[in-house]
């Protein structure tokens, strides 16, 4: 009895020393990483046929020990290789420590790159193992991927874009989108992903650039074509049904001075039905929006049922003519189905969609678009009366 | 080395006086009546017998009393033991170990010339400690008084609060050498016969040379010899004593130590403090599910923090993790060495606590706090959150008196497991301690009892939460007899 025990205990012992700690990583061991960019870079004397490198920027974030607060620096570093993996393997030439890709935020593509296709940037951030799924990614608007990290920042670019990209309900001029989200668009027929813009903005202040995240990138397939400006990218929200609490301002006659309303949207709520009449195809877009009137820059009496039917009427017009002229600018110019109106048709009318699969590159330019928009004015915030000049 | 006395009063005396040759604390005290040629001779331990007992209930009446009419008869012995020593414990006995026994324990012994026998006389006089409050067991609300070392003030303090015929005192005597007086105390109607039974044959079974304190019975009666739970219960307070008894649970006290044992023990046990009982029963929940929480806190906050600072580090928020980045850069020991001199650094300052005497008691305050404080982080020797770690789990140990012993061997464990294989080794070592647990029995019952099943509403009412006492009518199934706490067990 005694020698079985004894026996199973070396065992065990054995067991653990020989198979334990295959995964042990020391935390000061390794460099995370809190962002991404990716370059296209071909150098001088290559062959235009010839596959381009990529060139590398990786944000690393090195604590700054100087300040007693213990704010957090930037620190910038470069690699270029012809895979994005050994691209990144080979910043251990430079830095010595490996690099922890787990707490990565941001991935930013450059618009070049973007051109020729993003997929083989995405297949290696779903394949690796540390990547989370829930990276966002951004293109960038006429620059380089390179210019948006700075060197030894105290505001790290990365902490700050991911949670400016966590409130995109509040702004409406992109929607933010994440890897596996892109994936799933990009594997669905009829449906092409859209990726937020970013560029670099002088501040006005000091001069300073900063980041500014604003507009959508058009995609087909995995190429860019073409970018929508921030005022389009709201309606696209609307069609998308991703309008949370985004403001909307629509111009409006006082009596007869040309003044803004600013209308906070509560809540909002999208329908898009597919629409088959005989041959021709169609969508319906139904849109529920429930607005508190924030700003008014001019007097009108709100309290009044007339004035205000006549706001809400004024802001569905407004809403309805966006969103048509966007379908039919991107219908027109990209050819580029981003609202997932061929998804929407493959599972709704799934016997019209094999007909028409094959050709709907260009039937998607034929579609009909019908909109129903409903606006409804549910309070005014705080004062329900304007300032008013004069009054006493 | 039987000794056999005979009827003469000189030889018997010389038989003591060459047992105890050098003994110079042994009295030979000779003395006769007034009317009488009798001797008589008290034998006694200088400093353990009452000297007012002894010459007011020994010596003057025998010297006073008239005993010339009786002096030759046969019944003479008799006669002075029944009718003139006012004594209230008396005995007779001509073994020599028996009478070297009593006079050891303080009483004394009469010898009459013309008699085999010697009389042993309860003249004891033990100076004991005081009833003071337990040092170890010190509560807010509720009753203080603490048991002391001599066996019959503890009964008397468990038989002042459960006044009924129903509560049973069994006597027994365990080591060879020591002849310690230890009993079992049970309530007749209430604790099941088996248990009790089972108490009586361990307790018969230990055969050694001297039991001097409870924790030697404890080692020899327990279920589980190679574990690191106990299964048996000890306090230093009667009212918790008196609770278990009401339950169904048998008590074993032994002369000499203020500690009693009380079985069948069950794991919830160790989270149950008698004051629950005694305050509000919100407060008392709060504080059971406080205790719940310290014992998970004070097992695993050591090894899942290691587990994830190494293994899982996508886990850890990212602010949390930049700043523990930047706290860990230039410590030369790795996480886990790190956290293991923490926890003998601090198990060191606490043991060293206990023995420290009073003069020194300032030094270790400041040593410790430096040590453990502010010098090991600036010197770059620990880093800051494993300050934190080893704070809250040094914190939540105190809150488990009893399970200190315990909870110090599972902490090690789970350190050790979870820096080799990460949570998967700390869920391991949570497999490994609840397939313990859930297989050992105390006395029959077992040890989990009350923490697995929830068929029985009257399980959960003292487990994790305290009901109020108008909603607990019911005594625990598996230890009683009798259940209904209602019901007047006198009248059946």
């Amino acid at each position: 009895m005694r020698k079985k025990i004894y026996f199973v205990a070396v065992y065990f012992i054995t067991c653990i020393l020989l198979v334990g700690c295959w995964d042990y990583r020391e935390i000061d061991e390794v460099e995370i990483v809190l962002g991404l960019g990716v370059d296209s870079h071909i150098t001088p004397a290559e062959e235009v046929d010839k596959l381009s490198e990529t060139q590398f920027l990786v944000t690393y974030e090195i604590v700054g020990i100087e300040s007693e607060q213990g704010q957090l620096k930037s620190r910038v570093l470069k690699d270029e290789g012809d895979t994005l993996y050994r691209a990144i393997r080979k910043i251990i030439e430079k830095n010595g420590k490996q690099v922890y890709l787990a707490h990565t935020k941001i991935l930013i593509i450059s618009e070049e790159l973007a051109k020729q296709g993003i997929t083989e940037i995405l297949d290696y951030t779903m394949r690796d193992a540390e990547y989370r799924p829930d990276v966002h990614v951004l293109i960038t608007d006429n620059c380089d991927a390179a210019a948006m990290f700075k060197d030894d920042a105290t505001d790290v670019a990365s902490m700050r874009l991911s949670d400016t990209l966590k409130n995109q309900n509040k702004i409406g001029t992109f929607e933010s989108s994440t890897v596996w989200n892109i994936i799933d668009k990009m594997t669905k027929k009829g449906f092409e992903p859209a990726i937020p813009l970013i560029r670099m903005d002088k501040e006005h202040v000091d001069g300073n650039l900063i980041h500014t995240v604003g507009g959508t990138a058009v995609f087909k397939a995995s190429k860019m074509v073409g970018k929508l400006s921030e005022d389009e990218t709201l309606y696209y929200l609307f069609i998308d049904n991703e309008i949370k609490n985004q403001p909307l301002s629509i111009e409006y006659y006082f009596e007869d001075q040309l003044g803004h309303i600013s209308l906070e949207i509560l809540s909002n709520e999208t329908k898009v039905t597919p629409v088959v009449k005989g041959e021709s195809l169609g969508v319906n877009i139904s849109v529920d929006c429930n607005v508190a009137i924030n700003e008014l820059s001019h007097q009108i009496d709100i309290l009044n049922e007339k004035d205000r039917i006549d706001i809400e009427m004024n802001a569905e017009k407004d809403i309805e003519e966006g969103i048509t002229e966007l379908i039919t600018h991107v219908q027109k110019d990209y050819n580029s189905d981003i609202f997932g109106f061929g998804d929407l048709f493959k599972r709704q009318k799934n016997k019209t969609w094999k007909k028409v699969e094959k050709d709907w590159d260009n039937i998607f330019q034929t579609l009909k678009i019908t909109t129903d928009i409903n606006v409804k004015i549910e309070r005014s915030a705080l004062s329900s009366h304007p300032i008013e000049i004069d009054k006493y | 080395m039987n000794k056999i006395f005979n009827k003469s009063l000189n030889y018997n005396i010389d038989l003591f006086k060459k047992e105890f040759k050098d003994d110079d604390s042994i009295v030979y005290r000779f003395f006769q009546n007034e009317g009488s040629k009798k001797k008589f001779c008290l034998i006694y331990v200088k400093s353990m017998v009452n000297d007012e007992v002894m010459s007011d209930n020994i010596f003057k009446p025998i010297m006073s009393a008239d005993i010339k009419r009786h002096e030759n008869s046969t019944e003479f012995m008799d006669y002075v033991v029944n009718k003139i020593v006012s004594i209230n414990e008396v005995e007779k006995s001509s073994d020599f170990t028996v009478l070297v026994e009593n006079l050891y324990i303080g009483k004394s012994i009469l010898f009459i010339d013309g008699f085999a026998k010697g009389a042993i006389l309860n003249t004891l006089d033990w100076s004991s400690r005081s009833i003071n409050e337990p040092i170890s067991e010190t509560i807010i609300k509720g009753p203080r008084e603490g048991f002391n070392e001599v066996i019959y003030t503890n009964i008397s303090l468990i038989r002042r609060r459960i006044v009924s015929q129903h509560l049973k005192v069994k006597f027994r005597e365990i080591g060879n050498i020591t002849k310690t007086k230890v009993c079992i105390c049970y309530i007749e109607e209430v604790a099941k016969d088996e248990i009790v039974k089972e108490v009586e044959r361990r307790l018969d079974k230990i055969d050694i040379d001297g039991i001097l304190d409870t924790g030697y019975i404890e080692e020899f009666i327990t279920d589980e010899p190679m574990s690191l739970f106990k299964t048996l219960f000890t306090t230093e307070k009667p009212d918790t004593v008196c609770g278990k008894l009401l339950e169904g649970r048998v008590a074993i006290i032994c002369n000499g130590s203020p500690s009693v044992i009380t079985t069948p023990f069950v794991f919830i046990e160790y989270f149950q403090v008698d004051e629950d009982y005694y305050q509000q029963y919100y407060f008392a929940t709060f504080n059971r599910m406080l205790r719940y929480l310290a014992f998970f806190l004070t097992t695993s906050v050591p090894a899942i923090y290691i587990a994830l600072t190494n293994y899982h580090q996508e886990l850890i928020p990212t602010p949390l993790i930049l700043s523990i980045y930047e706290a860990r850069q230039g410590i030369p020991f790795p996480s886990f060495l790190e956290a293991f001199i923490m926890i003998i650094i601090f198990e060191l300052i606490r043991e060293s606590g206990i023995r420290i005497s009073k003069y020194s008691g300032s030094a270790i305050s400041i040593v410790g706090a430096l040590v453990v404080g502010e010098a090991a982080v600036e010197a770059r020797l620990v880093s800051q959150p494993m300050i934190i770690v080893i704070g809250i789990t040094g914190i939540a140990n105190f809150l488990l008196p009893k399970m200190a012993n315990s909870t110090i061997f599972i902490r090690i464990i789970f350190l050790f497991l979870a820096s080799i294989l990460g949570l998967y080794g700390y869920i391991f070592g949570v497999i490994f301690l609840s397939l313990h647990l859930f297989s050992i029995r105390s006395f029959g019952i077992p040890y989990m009892l009350n923490v697995d099943s929830m068929e029985d509403a009257v399980n959960m009412k003292d487990a994790y939460i305290r009901a109020p006492w108008w909603y607990m009518d019911m005594r625990g199934k598996l230890i009683s007899k009798k259940r209904n706490r209602k019901k007047n067990i006198a009248k059946n």
